[in-house]
């Protein structure tokens, strides 16, 4: 039984990295292009720091501000996630159907595809920016217990941004077409988490708030435990708080899934 | 006379279709619209908190600074309302082998491309351009009628110009290779250093983005000039740059035209 589901995700996961695949040519730009961001930043941060003079702004100091960016980067590989554009599709040209008579439910399909996916991203690019981190741009190794917790911090790092993605994906059952609010999903996330700006920039009201949503579990949190901000025990509570916003999410995902299902009429159905 | 008025006409017409294109499906437009706010509003807000926790970007007081960015917002804004599109549209007819029927249209194949080819969001765009430039003047106590106000708006036309330019350039080489979206994207990354006034980068990145691949005209030069002044040197090396990408994407355009044979679609 369970030898049957794993190979029904193995199969699933293998399609989303032949996908992937396909889009090796745009992967390998993505890889040389992509660190020139942290040269804008290098530039744009030496420069506010000199000019302010003060060593240390908002519990950064400028190498671990550019330490930060380089984090953020990869991070940011791993949450990609654009499950709402394969589900809105999916709905829009009727195409879901399959889905819906599939031995796996449309949740676990769609995991395993981006998982599969996102794996020759995350090969691809996390390594070079790794690389680059440390011979440009004085990223540290973190102590071994941190690294590791960085790890399945980041994990559930990923499957946080795929539940939020996946319900949005769920609302193109009642609205078809969902680029504006995918647009906006990317946006509050990507800036929320702290993508743009590290979020200690931001209002202290801002910040109380912020820990109270899922989007710095997103980011800052994966990073903030590389970069040893946390204690031990701190790091299992953020941990802790990351599996809870997994488990809402998933929950939320289910109660819209079963409203979805009942309302829809696809097209040819 | 009458080629321009042809034109005209026909942009009028194809901006026409778009919009009722987007009346159809009212409520994923005003989504739309809304999340081409929110992205352009973040640049702002960061600003905001860079400037609340330091002194800021050298040289920039914060509503300089608003003006840059609200320039660069305007800038992008018009190549992403009749620049880009174009390129989309060429590489995907290049690539389904549907160019032809551009060809056979009784008008210049490339003035007929952009007229028909416009993406409403970006106009959602231009309006939060236009609003942030006109918020940080009105906060400068700039005037809109002004010398330097209309050096400012000849730049932002040359920021468009360059838009232009790079996107026949990329057009261009969707005849000679099939992922010319990976120069695109290549593009796009590059341009992203224009977010930020060229004066934080080192000499050399200045002089690339001055004269190799021109994009400090799509903000640093237009909002120094509005608020410093221009001499004719600075002028002239920011705009005769635009003008030779110009020459020369409309050279390659002109000779991909002539090796061009379908794919027999």
């Amino acid at each position: 039984m369970i030898a049957k589901i794993l190979r029904n995700y193995w199969a699933t996961g293998k399609m989303g990295l032949k996908v992937g695949l396909q889009y090796r040519f745009s992967f390998l730009v993505t890889m040389l292009t992509t660190p020139l961001a942290l040269f804008m930043y290098f530039f744009l941060w030496k420069s506010i720091y000199s000019v302010t003079g003060q060593e240390i702004i908002q519990g950064f100091t400028f190498s671990t501000l550019i330490e930060y960016y380089v984090l953020s980067m990869i991070v940011g590989f791993f949450t990609w996630c654009d499950v709402d554009k394969w589900i809105s599709q999916d709905v829009r040209h009727g195409r879901i159907i399959s889905a819906f008579v599939a031995p796996m439910s449309i949740l676990s399909q769609n995991l395993a595809f981006e998982v599969g996916i996102n794996a020759l991203a995350i090969i691809l690019e996390m390594i070079p920016v790794f690389l680059i981190g440390f011979v440009l741009f004085g990223l540290h190794a973190a102590p071994l217990f941190n690294f590791i917790m960085f790890f399945v911090s980041v994990a559930l790092a990923f499957l946080l941004a795929f539940f939020i993605s996946f319900n949005v994906g769920l609302s193109s059952f009642w609205l078809k077409k969902i680029d504006g609010l995918r647009r906006i999903r990317r946006t509050l996330i990507y800036f929320l988490s702290g993508g743009l700006i590290p979020l200690s920039f931001f209002p202290g009201w801002v910040q109380d708030v912020s820990h109270f949503l899922p989007f710095e579990y997103i980011r800052s949190v994966p990073i903030k435990i590389y970069l040893a901000d946390y204690s031990a025990l701190a790091i299992l509570g953020q941990i802790g708080i990351q599996v809870a916003w997994i488990v809402l999410l998933y929950l939320l995902s289910i109660a819209i899934y079963k409203r979805a299902f009942k309302q829809f009429t696809g097209a040819g159905v | 006379m009458n080629l321009l008025s042809k034109l005209v006409r026909i942009e009028l017409k194809s901006i026409g279709l778009e919009l009722s294109a987007d009346m159809a499906y009212k409520t994923n437009f005003f989504i739309k619209c809304l999340a081409v706010w929110t992205y352009d509003f973040v640049g702002p807000i960061v600003a905001l908190l860079i400037y609340s926790t330091t002194l800021g970007i050298p040289g920039w007081g914060l509503y300089e600074f608003l003006l840059f960015q609200g320039t660069v917002t305007l800038v992008f804004g018009f190549g992403n309302t009749f620049a880009w599109s174009m390129t989309y549209k060429v590489i995907e007819t290049v690539r389904d082998g549907e160019f032809d029927k551009y060809l056979v249209k009784p008008l210049n194949t490339l003035f007929y491309l952009f007229t028909e080819s416009i993406n409403s969001e970006g106009f959602a765009e231009i309006f939060a351009g236009c609003a942030i430039v006109v918020f940080a003047m009105a906060k400068l106590g700039l005037s809109l009628f002004s010398f330097n106000f209309l050096l400012y708006l000849v730049l932002v036309l040359s920021g468009f110009a360059f838009e232009m330019a790079i996107s026949i350039l990329v057009s261009s080489a969707a005849f000679l290779v099939v992922k010319s979206e990976a120069l695109m994207n290549l593009y796009f990354k590059i341009s992203d250093f224009a977010r930020y006034p060229l004066n934080v980068y080192s000499g050399g990145v200045k002089f690339f983005l001055t004269f190799i691949i021109p994009l400090g005209v799509s903000s640093f030069y237009p909002a120094t000039i509005l608020l410093k002044g221009a001499t004719p040197v600075l002028l002239l090396s920011t705009i005769l740059p635009v003008f030779v990408f110009c020459a020369v994407s409309i050279l390659l355009w002109n000779r991909a035209m002539k090796k061009y044979s379908s794919a027999g679609g």
